[in-house]
């Protein structure tokens, strides 16, 4: 009997002890939930990610992308071009030391341009910086000169903040840790990088003597928490105040709960259904046409996409600083879809579907499940449309590595795409997608006149030109109707509704040095 | 009553070397088959390294510094000519070596798998002898359909039912992540569900196995001498008859230690348990080639070990069972 005592109060004590609430942190420290582990932060090798989004705590970049796109001063607190756009002159902020005290200054944005061109280092922009750039000067400590190769006013694009691998590290470091910089990053930023326990957490801690003026909280900590679900039970429960990635589904949910905050912004990304125009019937503009004119394109997005994307407008994003706002896209006219298919010799058969020469118009989308906002239901009733107008469409779902490798190979008829372009220049921006010599360019889409336009419109100073130039290539691009044009996602975080000062922008990197959290 | 050969010292180190001898071609054939497979499923970790405005050259260029754009059988001995001097590569994704990834893992899925082993069999074995004791009983029938819905339930939903009970329901438990070691009381916690998760399935597959093997023995002639010598009954189970009905039980945890491994993918993800489950997924998602050879030839090579470590308990639990 006293036996069964023992073990009845030791059963107590443990379930007593192991079921005790957990307290996570102090007032000043916050918990970000992201979705994976960082890469790495040595943010000159890796190509977005989240070592760039956590970097950004960490480095700062010679110019900082604003809440709304805009170009403000980060390290640099001017800079101009030559007339001819072929000198590039940053001033620098001056006072500003790196978190291991050694000073910022020109030869600092020397080295680490420097480190970016070396091909030793790996970087994917090296090939397109070392042809941009001829040589960099330092007349003196606080000013720095790009000499360029030609004239290339989108250049700048290079120095502003997510966009590009540009963030300054600390040289004194890089020298000190060589390759293990990225797991022991030194810059500028509002944060001081402390440690990183592999799949576990990163910390970080307030930067006393940061330019901007310190940041009121004492301490961040990164948790990479793969699955969604239990991201967001983490954050219902206090395990962490921030949840990086939102997935559609979770909205509702979040708004619908008072201790939450969702933050949800148009971002600078395009979704779409692209055509491969190598393949037929797709290199007939009719056929083109028509299937866009039979999709209802308003109502599916507005039906399954919801509050998480806005319907975008034309080739590029709403959002871009080119984007042109006087795009008038196909539109939802079956009765013109039918005559333009019977314009290229497409009749109607007598198994409800369109037929040419005893060939039936059927195509295959390839698409995935969930890797897009709605991406699969999306395809689906795209299909039931276009299966209702006589077309036969079959959906070809598969995972995101192969998607990849079958789109980069043009492997493909029609394709549902999409993708961010944070680099807000007209000249820029997503033009890479529709112009002949970039890898994305996998629509068999050439416009000869288009290319010689954007040669242009990198080589004019004045941004109204070159705003004009985009245009006029949005119109260019649209009336050849490359893609199905979808939608632009929003970006979707949320957050314990105590946590105040946090800046939501519309590249999904993190501002958190005004951030705090409320009693 | 030894049966010849049986603790002759020679044949227990030729039986160890036999076994080792033996794993090296299945190594051999892990390597090569992972080495070709993942190259031969579509997808380009290249392409995941470089900006979406990056061009031909620029995937060629990155190419070649990863020493991706040689023939596949150079890159293949490579990798071997590498591996034989203890270099596994480095990370496709993190450009840290593979070794240094695995290192920082192996520790959490060690104590992960561990302590669902020990979970599994904390819940099988008494419940596997219970039955057998208390065969066709009320008991034996609820317990029979447990261990079906533990054996059948996916993990992916356990974890998640899991979660949603006991940190979100009840805020009993943390919901994800590894709040220490385990030795402490924030670390214990927070291995409970992952762990639990994992032995749930296992505990199923434990409790049939020990019930049929224990009924086998209980209905052999010494159990009945036992009892009717008047051996206190519970004695007699618990020892007698369970020391030889748990051999093919420990064989199962053998191969259980091998699902245990694979349900860790599944588990480590849901729980963000930072162990090598959870570096497999991301690996594969990314193709890292160097990553996922390096995780796929650790998984191998613990599962021979641990099945080379449960033959050998054979020769020590029952000296019926000889090393020839």
């Amino acid at each position: 009997m006293k036996r069964r005592l023992w073990i009845g109060i030791t059963l107590l004590t443990f379930v007593l002890a192991v079921s005790a609430p957990m307290v996570w942190s102090a007032d000043d420290v916050i918990i970000l939930g992201m979705e994976e582990e960082p890469e790495s932060f040595d943010v000159h090798k890796i190509s977005g990610g989240l070592g760039m989004t956590i970097g950004h705590l960490i480095y700062d970049y010679l110019i900082r992308y604003g809440p709304n796109g805009e170009r403000l001063p980060g390290l640099a607190e001017t800079w101009e071009f030559s007339e001819d756009a072929t000198t590039l002159t940053f001033h620098l902020r001056a006072g500003v030391t790196f978190h291991d005290g050694s000073k910022f200054d020109a030869a600092a944005v020397k080295y680490n341009f420097d480190r970016l061109i070396d091909p030793a280092t790996g970087s994917p922009r090296q090939r397109e910086l070392s042809n941009a750039v001829l040589s960099i000067e330092t007349p003196d400590n606080l000013t720095v000169i790009f000499n360029l190769s030609k004239a290339d006013v989108a250049f700048i694009g290079y120095f502003v903040g997510e966009v590009t691998n540009g963030a300054i590290i600390s040289p004194t470091a890089i020298e000190k840790y060589g390759d293990r910089i990225g797991s022991n990053p030194v810059g500028t930023g509002p944060f001081k990088f402390v440690s990183w326990e592999l799949g576990q957490q990163v910390v970080l801690e307030r930067n006393e003597d940061f330019w901007g003026g310190a940041p009121l909280l004492s301490q961040i900590i990164v948790r990479p928490i793969p699955d969604a679900s239990t991201r967001l039970v983490e954050l219902e429960t206090g395990g962490i105040h921030y949840l990086h990635k939102v997935e559609p589904y979770q909205m509702n949910f979040i708004v619908n709960n008072p201790d939450l905050t969702l933050y949800a912004k148009p971002s600078t990304s395009l979704y779409g259904l692209w055509f491969n125009q190598n393949r037929e019937p797709f290199d007939d503009l009719n056929v083109r046409k028509a299937i866009a004119l039979a999709i209802d394109v308003d109502t599916i997005v507005e039906v399954l996409g919801g509050d998480a994307v806005v319907r975008s407008q034309g080739p590029v994003p709403v959002l871009n600083l080119g984007h042109n706002p006087n795009i008038v896209e196909p539109g939802y006219d079956k009765a013109e879809a039918k005559r333009l298919l019977l314009n290229s010799g497409w009749e109607l058969g007598s198994d409800g579907l369109y037929e040419k020469d005893g060939q039936k118009l059927e195509f295959t989308l390839l698409s995935q499940d969930g890797h897009y906002i709605q991406d699969k239901q999306i395809s689906e009733a795209v299909q039931d449309q276009l299966k209702k107008f006589g077309i036969n469409v079959s959906l070809r779902i598969i995972e995101h590595a192969s998607f990849n490798s079958e789109q980069m190979s043009g492997n493909f008829d029609m394709i549902f795409l999409g993708g961010w372009f944070t680099d807000a220049d007209p000249a820029r921006g997503p033009m890479y997608l529709y112009l002949g010599d970039t890898q994305y360019n996998v629509f068999g889409f050439v416009d000869e006149d288009l290319q010689a336009a954007f040669a242009t419109a990198r080589s004019v100073g004045d941004f109204e030109v070159r705003k004009a130039l985009a245009w006029e290539a949005q119109e260019i691009i649209n009336d050849a109707v490359v893609a199905v044009w979808l939608y632009n996602a929003n970006i979707l975080a949320a957050a314990t509704s105590n946590l105040k000062g946090y800046e939501h922008n519309g590249i999904g990197f993190l501002r958190l040095e005004n951030a705090y959290l409320a009693d | 009553m030894l049966l010849p050969g049986c603790f002759e010292e020679p044949s227990m180190t030729s039986y160890i070397i036999r076994k080792v001898l033996i794993a090296i071609p299945v190594l051999i054939a892990v390597v090569t088959l992972v080495f070709l497979g993942i190259r031969l499923t579509p997808g380009d970790p290249v392409r995941h390294m470089l900006p979406p405005d990056a061009s031909e050259a620029d995937v060629t260029q990155m190419r070649k510094h990863l020493g991706l754009d040689q023939p596949l059988l150079q890159q293949y001995f490579l990798y071997w000519k590498r591996m034989l001097h203890g270099d596994l590569g480095n990370s496709l994704r993190t450009r840290r070596p593979v070794w240094g990834e695995l290192a920082s893992r192996i520790p959490y899925t060690a104590e992960l798998a561990l302590v669902a082993i020990i979970l599994s069999a904390l819940m099988g074995v008494p419940i596997g002898v219970y039955s057998a004791i208390r065969q066709n009983t009320l008991f034996d029938g609820v317990m029979r359909v447990a261990a079906f819905i533990g054996v059948s339930f996916p993990s992916f939903w356990l974890g998640m039912m899991f979660i949603l009970l006991f940190a979100l329901k009840l805020g009993w438990l943390p919901a994800s992540g590894r709040a220490g070691p385990i030795w402490t009381l924030v670390g214990f916690r927070s291995i409970l569900l992952p762990a639990l998760t994992l032995a749930i399935g296992s505990a199923g597959s434990i409790s049939r196995m020990t019930r049929s093997s224990m009924l086998e023995v209980i209905r052999q002639d010494y159990i009945t001498v036992a009892k009717a010598k008047g051996l206190r009954e519970s004695r007699v189970y618990w020892k007698h008859s369970l020391k030889n009905g748990l051999i093919p039980v420990i064989t199962l945890l053998g191969i259980q230690f091998g699902f245990l491994l694979g349900g860790a993918v599944i588990s480590e993800t849901i729980f963000a348990w930072p162990g090598l489950g959870q570096l497999a997924v991301k690996a594969i998602m990314f193709r890292d080639y160097a990553l996922i050879q390096g995780v796929v030839f650790f998984f191998a090579i613990s599962i021979v070990l641990v099945n080379l470590l449960i033959d050998l308990t054979y020769v020590f639990i029952d000296p019926r069972v000889t090393t020839s």
